[in-house]
């Protein structure tokens, strides 16, 4: 097992390498830096000078050295808009972010893995027949518009919940009550899609020779389903949750700016709106830092769970 | 006893029209592909006029799906939006799947270095959700109908690149395509009359399936500002302009979600449809 990290780990190089580079390139399609900065009335004497003092006067490869060098060591710059450092900006609101993503994706597990099970285990009942209903329904709609009904519904109408802000540490009162909306808009609709991949892997199961086997054995309906139907079942949902996870971080920008939760999304969406630049690499760059964390994490999990992967 | 001689194609339509939910699927789009051409004559009104005597007006039969805050009339904005999202639904299709499906194909058909090389850049790429990228882009680049296709566009190739891919792999290693090389068949013989047709089907299905998600993206960058501009009355600008209004006029923002709700689903009913038609083997109970 440790020799399968190590060579994850290792694959991990080329790709971030390749996401630096990626991310550096954004600064150069938004026009010229210094313009962006000081405007179009400087003297071209100060442009000369100011382009000096940030390198800008390099060739393009020394340019990324520099940066990618600076990133490293967790200098992501300053904004142009602030003057703040980056990592300080970001920093802050990672945790946000985090808080936000993860409870999201326990909301889409805990609400697709039962109703799944129960769909294929309950095939064509009235509970299979609503449940792939809604699933159609919630698979096409859009993060923001679902986040602005339940806003509507919950805490326009109803007021039981706050619309927008954060309320503190997770465990606080409030804290719990403002994450309810955010993370059931981000956590549902992906709930849909992997409800029906769920019900459709444990129909294929369901029917195997070893299922019939654990059944002929004695062993209770609940553990044959569980430990023998669903235990193959799940590689299909890692499978999907890896495939998934830039699409949690996509959909966080959008509720993030929805409820204005004060996360690395709606930083991000307010420095291009101002087109501030670093910031805008920063949030990119460690958004594709945290995808390729998680995914490690999901390939791991897949190697536990399928031992052949490990002895490939 | 009377034995009919059925094309691929009549088959394909045969197993297309039983699918009830692909036909609803199939209707939901004509008809927004309808009310996309016929706009100016189903329109009640002009949709950037505006009335300062109708403001904020909850639906009526004068308005059936009430007004905005400077008084238009959102049916008939949701009505002329539906072009727009049509627009850069097919033109986001369109790059994504000519772009996609030539990495796809060099990189299976060639592999060796080319392929790593393509691969390695579809893994990056995938590494930064696509949305991220897009509103990275958008914002560069400015916003915009033609911006925001060109955004989507140059994100959302990967995925089409690794289907392609697959295929390509799966079908290069079949016996007839090895049949054609011993008859001595060169790449060109072998690329467009052996590859090409066998990839017409999944590439039909992945289009319409990735409609859905191209609509989607635009009008998640429309509602932050950062897609196509008022006045054009696109949908997810149309619910971001209600955003503000939510507490006391809901249709403003509520209708214009259920449209393109509507529309997505139409697609995912008819991409999936196209899908056990084309392919029955592929057809799965979800």
């Amino acid at each position: 097992m440790s020799q399968y990290i190590m060579q994850r780990l290792l694959m991990l190089i080329p790709i971030l390498l390749g996401v630096t580079m990626l991310v550096f390139s954004l600064m150069h399609i938004s026009g010229d830096p210094i313009l962006l900065i000081y405007g179009t009335n400087l003297d071209q004497e100060i442009i000369a000078e100011k382009r000096h003092e940030l390198g800008l006067d390099q060739p393009i490869y020394r340019q990324y050295l520099n940066w990618v060098g600076r990133a490293v060591r967790g200098n992501l710059g300053l904004s142009i808009r602030t003057h703040d450092y980056v990592w300080n900006m970001i920093r802050d609101r990672i945790k946000a972010t985090l808080e936000l993503t993860i409870i999201a994706l326990v909301i889409t597990l805990l609400v697709s893995i039962p109703a799944g099970i129960i769909s294929a285990v309950r095939r064509y009942t009235l509970f299979d027949q609503l449940a792939r209903f809604f699933a159609l329904f919630w698979v096409s709609m859009p993060y923001f518009w679902l986040g602005l009904v339940l806003m509507l519904i919950f805490g326009i109408n109803l007021q039981w919940l706050p619309i927008s802000g954060r309320g503190g540490f997770i465990l606080s009162g409030e804290g719990l009550r403002s994450l309810i909306l955010p993370s059931l808009t981000l956590g549902l609709p992906p709930a849909a899609l992997f409800m029906r991949v769920i019900r459709s892997n444990m129909l294929e199961v369901i029917n195997e020779d070893y299922v019939r086997t654990a059944r002929s054995k004695g062993l209770i309906e609940y553990k044959v389903i569980i430990k023998h139907a669903f235990r193959n079942a799940l590689l299909s949902v890692l499978t999907l949750l890896g495939l998934r996870i830039p699409w949690l971080f996509g959909g966080a920008v959008i509720t993030e700016t929805v409820f204005a939760w004060p996360g690395m999304g709606r930083l991000l969406v307010d420095a291009i709106m101002k087109r501030d630049y670093p910031v805008v690499q920063g949030i990119v760059l460690l958004i594709a830092i945290l995808v390729v964390i998680f995914n490690i994490i999901v390939d791991l999990l897949y190697a536990y769970l399928d031992p052949r992967i490990r002895f490939e | 006893m009377d034995v009919k001689d059925y094309s691929n194609l009549q088959r394909v339509m045969q197993r297309f029209r039983r699918n009830r939910l692909a036909v609803i699927g199939a209707l939901i789009i004509l008809l927004i592909v309808l009310m996309a051409i016929f706009a100016p004559l189903l329109a009640p009104y002009d949709p950037t006029e505006q009335d300062y005597e109708a403001l904020l007006l909850p639906p009526s039969w004068e308005h059936p799906f009430g007004t905005d805050d400077l008084g238009r009339d959102i049916l008939s904005r949701i009505i002329y939006g539906s072009r727009y999202t049509l627009l850069v639904g097919i033109g986001v299709v369109l790059i994504v799947a000519v772009v996609g499906s030539l990495l796809g194909f060099i990189a299976g058909y060639y592999r060796g270095k080319l392929d790593t090389l393509i691969m390695r850049l579809v893994d990056v790429m995938l590494s930064v959700p696509v949305l991220v990228l897009a509103l990275a882009i958008s914002g560069a680049l400015g916003g915009g109908l033609i911006n925001v296709i060109i955004a989507i566009g140059a994100v959302g190739w990967t995925q089409f690149a690794r289907l392609v891919r697959g295929e390509v792999l799966h079908i290069r290693g079949t016996e007839y395509i090895k049949a054609a090389k011993a008859l001595g068949a060169n790449d060109f013989q072998i690329i467009f009359f052996h590859l090409a047709p066998n990839m017409v089907a999944p590439v039909i299905v992945y289009t319409t399936l990735y409609i859905p998600s191209a609509i989607l993206w635009a009008a998640s960058l429309s509602f932050l500002g950062l897609g196509v501009q008022p006045p054009i009355p696109e949908w997810g600008a149309l619910i971001a302009d209600g955003r503000s209004y939510l507490s006391y006029a809901w249709w403003i923002a509520t209708m214009p979600g259920l449209a393109i709700m509507l529309t997505v689903l139409g697609f995912n009913f008819m991409g999936d449809g196209l899908r056990d038609a084309l392919d029955p083997k592929m057809a799965k109970d979800i």
